[in-house]
């Protein structure tokens, strides 16, 4: 197996960094990059709702780093971000009540793993919101190469030459909450990169779990 | 009684009706609606195309501009679909801004023609770094009942298929850009078909295909495949709502590729 442009092999994943708590006036935040593609998200709520309804109501709002907020691009991936969390929190919880995530999408070399960085970053500003939820997902991208071999964790160029990309959201029950796959590939292909993303993904859980360990250890330090 | 119970618990409805195995238009669980696609009626535009699927009817519109290549790309055009969803195809819409249905829509169109590169790009531009073609795919909603990626997908294809790109020359004396009347054709790599279906756990997990309006309100989730004419597949996109499993995923994949058959079937017709 060669290595890849930065040096890595097929089977590893970027350099993940993420931070959570990091804005003061949201009630949760967090930032997650997977090298350089990074989101940041900030969690207001439980708010009051223009209508109120049963279950709360959950908003999401993508802003891309040009401060683009209404283009088709950024309302899809609200759209589909707001689907995907709608079944991660637990939204009877808190009824009549608003949930408000806005996510800054800080890179723009257009990557399909700012999705991914989108998903983790939500997922831990909501633990640092202490917002209710039902599960943990985390979310991360694969790329079948022109030989076809699968590829972790593609870089935005490295992206382009390949055969297709899938990328995945797996909760910590190993069920599977988010496919996206394009390019051009076959059913044999789209078992095997779902079977190496369930595995990515429960790696990067294992890094959110660290990350939020480290920052109670942290904290409790610093009541003491 | 029964108009009662669709109006008052149109969730239970539609449930009842799965598990009974069939669905509230009579059709089986896989079973699609008939397509009908027609191509190059609209004299205005210079590709065009509606698809009927069942009472979802369609549009779509493609308009050409000539531009001047980015200068860092300068061999190829600007593709740029939109897709509409007026007030008046459906009670549920309200006119206004672009809703979040319409901008996902958009967006799909848009991942589904880059995803499978139907067009050459560089097709697009036959005079480098001075003139390339903007393609302005316009696919408007008429009558929403449901699965409205199915039929955008194939209205797209089908006017992209009716299209038919003037000849421009360059005056390399007079500097000028001339469109003459000649025409040429534009190549699609190959076809693509959009099988969409919605996922409803009723204690076994079922996928509906092509759902109607009321259906779609009213199920789990929903999964959308693309597939070539080879049968590879172009994207799958599925997100929120049911996790979906490995079995259900395949189910789909096998579903979807024999549905394709039918509306290739329909627009290979068309020339």
């Amino acid at each position: 197996m060669s290595a890849r442009y930065d040096g890595r092999m097929n089977n590893q994943l970027r350099p993940q960094k993420a931070s959570q708590g990091i804005l003061f006036k949201a009630d949760g935040s967090a930032r997650f990059s997977f090298d350089k593609t990074s989101a940041l998200c900030a969690i207001h709520g439980p708010l009051e709702p223009r209508y109120p309804t049963v279950n709360s109501n959950l908003i999401v709002r993508v802003i891309t780093s040009s401060g683009s907020l209404t283009s088709p691009s950024t309302m899809s991936l609200a759209a589909t971000l707001r689907r995907i969390f709608s079944n991660v929190i637990h939204l009877p919880f808190q009824p009549r009540s608003e949930i408000q995530v806005a996510v800054t999408l800080e890179s723009d070399l257009g990557e399909f793993a700012l999705l991914a960085s989108s998903v983790n970053a939500i997922m831990l500003a909501l633990m640092d919101a202490g917002v209710a939820c039902t599960k943990t997902v985390a979310a991360v991208c694969i790329g079948i190469n022109r030989e076809g071999k699968v590829v972790l964790d593609p870089g935005a160029e490295e992206a382009k030459g390949l055969k297709s990309i899938h990328t995945f959201a797996f909760d910590n029950h190993d069920k599977s909450h988010m496919v996206f796959s394009s390019g051009e590939f076959t059913l044999n292909d789209m078992k095997i990169s779902t079977v190496t993303g369930g595995a990515a993904c429960r790696m990067v859980l294992g890094f959110m779990r660290n990350v939020v360990t480290q920052k109670a250890e942290r904290d409790q330090k610093c009541l003491l | 009684m029964s108009l009662e119970f669709r109006t008052l618990q149109p969730a239970q409805y539609v449930r009842k009706h799965i598990e009974a195995g069939f669905r509230p238009d009579g059709r089986k669980l896989s079973e699609r609606r008939p397509v009908s696609i027609s191509s190059g009626h609209i004299k205005s535009a210079d590709g065009s195309a509606i698809v009927r699927q069942g009472n979802t009817t369609v549009v779509c519109g493609i308009k050409l501009e000539l531009s001047k290549p980015a200068t860092e790309a300068p061999n190829t055009g600007f593709i740029v679909p939109n897709v509409t969803l007026p007030a008046m195809c459906h009670p549920s819409v309200k006119s206004g801004p672009p809703s979040a249905d319409a901008q996902s829509l958009s967006t799909f169109i848009k991942e589904v023609i880059e995803s499978s590169q139907l067009i050459d790009p560089a097709d697009l531009c036959p005079i480098p770094s001075k003139a390339a073609w903007v393609l302005f795919i316009d696919v408007i909603c008429l009558d929403h009942d449901g699965n409205i990626k199915d039929a955008a997908v194939a209205a797209v294809v089908a006017s992209l298929r009716s299209l038919k790109l003037p000849r421009v020359e360059y005056d390399s004396d007079m500097e000028k850009i001339c469109v003459t009347s000649d025409f040429v054709e534009l190549s699609l790599r190959d076809l693509v078909v959009s099988s969409s279906f919605a996922v409803l756990d009723v204690g076994s997990v079922n996928l509906i295909a092509d759902p109607t309006w009321e259906e779609e309100e009213r199920v789990d989730s929903t999964i959308t495949l693309v597939l070539f004419e080879s049968g590879d597949i172009c994207l799958t996109a599925h997100s929120g709502g049911l996790p979906i499993s490995q079995q259900t995923l395949q189910s789909a994949m096998k579903l979807a590729t024999t549905q394709s058959k039918e509306v290739l079937k329909a627009l290979k017709l068309l020339k």
